[in-house]
């Protein structure tokens, strides 16, 4: 007796099928994330965001009104060159380019405000071995801010929060790894032994801060070279691309069926290059903390 | 000529005797496999260890892939790389090895269905199989690799990350250990840190479940190593060694870890150097590969031209 092929085909598909459901209810469950874990994905990312926009130095609302304008731009250029999938494609595609135009711009200005931020940590201690007060020089950065200090270190000059109040938030806002770090020192040391506090930003705070620093400004140098090439070829593609789809043959081919696959594939290629090479300059970040927590967690142990 | 290769063919060339090489073979390895099992490759240092611990009874029974592993380094790696149960504790899994390879057989059977599926359909339409079997196959292959990637690269990144939050918490360790113990300061700064990984392995039922049940017997200093060697995160031996240095030998704590902190901090701040020097060969073979999808719309586009020239 000979089965058709179909009902054969059948009967494999409906084996394999069952042999990946019992294979999935014998192993736990895996394929089945728990709920929780969209949220978990997104969050980081939600994060990644603001940072971001602080390091622009842009209220995080600024910054999605220019990402949400840039998608609009990007939409309505599309429907102007009359091709179907640039539609789609191009919205996604400013949502990807902006941040990664202005990724170069962030990075820069965040290393003014590290380099700031250790000049101002070191003028700190200078001023400390003079035998002036930690709660004296915090309050004047505050209220005499260095040059592009000026938002983060606003919090101190308030008076009418407590100083360690005013640590968390100028944490909040400065959004840098280095920033908590220094935060985390003071919360726990300023009502501590004055030598030691000096001890500790001498022999540990400022050296791995310079130490960082450094590493920054060679991370920042070739990013900047790559990603300046990464920019010059996306402009030669984007002036190729206005070009030839002036010839009403190649905008007809790119229309059709053919051409949009084309064009997905280009785009592909296109984004998987950009992602390589931005993978390839990932700066390895200290921890961040959650200062509230922290200040939390000493008040119960009567540290602060 | 023919008959001169009939000659030829019809001597009869003596065939050199192979059983003497054979011998010599054999007697080379029996030989190399007595000076192993004497131990003759071991360092004496690493003897003199293994005797006294077998005198002390404190050597475990080891296997044979153990015993091979600790001669051959190579093979110990590759063993490493490949021991599910090892990467699984490493990456925080509650799987055991077993049911992540019966999860593992679920996708792959899962993807072959996809395919089987695709086949099933294209042979009602056109009587043909889109997609051959050997390919099914090969995606199979690639499904259980991929599997396998992902949970290397969760211990990866669970080691590097559990490393260097403890790292980062020893600076403040160095703030809070004159006023309270250093379990008690480390744990209240993993649960500020804003990434949960390293409260998650200091967690008491984590750490059961990590080290056994008699971890519960075990100093904090003791719990520290077995933890890094659970993991493979020096730190927490390193930590340790600081530890008992500061009970036992009365060094000062407010010396001892900010020294180690900074000392952390640089070792990782070089890692990173290192690292992008190295990106930067990979970076310039990738700004060249941008030329590709040029190429292929450029290209795309002289086809649409071209064929639209044909047609008319």
């Amino acid at each position: 007796m000979s089965l058709s092929p179909v009902i054969t085909f059948s009967l494999y598909l409906a084996f394999l099928a069952l042999a990946a459901a019992l294979a999935v209810s014998v192993g736990g469950g895996d394929i089945l994330r728990r709920p929780g874990w969209v949220s978990a994905r997104l969050r980081p990312l939600g994060e990644r965001e603001r940072d971001l926009a602080a390091s622009l130095g842009w209220r995080f609302r600024s910054w999605l009104l220019v990402r949400a304008a840039a998608v609009l731009i990007g939409f309505v250029g599309a429907l102007l060159t009359g091709i179907p999938l640039l539609v789609g494609a191009a919205p996604l595609a400013m949502l990807f380019i902006v941040p990664y135009l202005m990724s170069g711009r962030a990075a820069a200005r965040r290393l003014r405000r590290e380099r700031t931020l250790v000049d101002w940590v070191r003028t700190m201690v200078s001023r400390m071995r003079r035998n002036q007060g930690i709660d004296v020089i915090l309050r004047d950065g505050g209220v005499n801010p260095p040059y592009g200090l000026e938002w983060t270190l606003a919090p101190l000059a308030d008076t009418s929060l407590l100083l360690d109040e005013a640590l968390v938030r100028m944490a909040e806002r400065a959004r840098i790894p280095e920033a908590e770090m220094l935060c985390l020192a003071l919360l726990a040391s300023r009502t501590r032994r004055q030598e030691d506090l000096v001890l500790l930003l001498e022999k540990v705070v400022l050296p791995v801060m310079e130490a960082k620093l450094t590493e920054q400004v060679d991370a920042l140098e070739a990013m900047t070279q790559k990603r300046s090439q990464a920019v010059a070829m996306s402009l030669i593609m984007l002036g190729m691309f206005l070009a030839l789809i002036r010839v009403d043959a190649i905008r007809h081919g790119f229309a059709s069926f053919g051409g949009q696959v084309l064009l997905t594939v280009t785009a592909i290629a296109f984004a998987l290059v950009l992602v390589l090479v931005s993978s390839l300059y990932r700066v390895g970040t200290f921890t961040r903390w959650d200062l509230e927590a922290y200040q939390r967690e000493l008040r119960g142990l009567g540290s602060v | 000529m023919l008959g001169l290769l009939g000659e030829l063919a019809a001597l009869k060339v003596p065939t050199p005797p192979v059983a003497p090489y054979w011998l010599a073979l054999v007697a080379c390895l029996l030989y190399a496999g007595a000076l192993w099992r004497l131990d003759v490759y071991t360092p004496p240092e690493v003897r003199h260890w293994e005797r006294l611990a077998r005198l002390r009874g404190l050597e475990g029974s080891r296997g044979l892939g153990d015993r091979v592993g600790g001669r051959l380094p190579a093979l110990r790696r590759l063993r490493e790389e490949l021991d599910i149960r090892l990467l699984l504790v490493i990456a925080g899994s509650s799987q055991t090895t077993e049911s992540w390879l019966v999860g593992t057989a679920a996708y792959t059977l899962g993807a072959a269905a996809v395919l089987a599926g695709l086949d099933g359909i294209g042979l009602l339409i056109s009587g043909q199989l889109p997609v051959p079997l050997w390919l099914i196959l090969v995606a199979i292959a690639i499904v259980a690799a991929a599997r396998y990637a992902s949970l290397r690269r969760r211990a990866f990144n669970r080691q590097t990350r559990v490393g260097d939050q403890l790292a980062d918490a020893l600076l403040g360790l160095a703030i809070l250990v004159p006023g309270i113990p250093a379990e008690d300061a480390l744990a209240v700064l993993a649960r500020c840190q804003r990434n949960p990984q390293l409260a998650g392995v200091l967690d008491e039922t984590q750490m059961h479940k990590l080290l056994g049940e008699d971890a519960r017997l075990r100093s904090t200093r003791q719990r520290y190593l077995m933890v890094g060697r659970a993991l493979r995160i020096p730190l927490f031996q390193e930590l340790s060694l600081i530890m008992r240095g500061i009970d036992t030998e009365g060094l000062s704590p407010r010396e001892e870890y900010p020294a180690l902190s900074r000392i952390s901090a640089e070792n990782r701040l070089a890692q990173n150097r290192l690292r992008a020097a190295r990106a930067k060969t990979g970076a310039a073979a990738a700004i060249a590969l941008l030329l590709v999808p040029l190429l292929i719309m450029v290209g795309g586009g002289i086809a649409f031209a071209f064929l639209g020239a044909v047609n008319g």
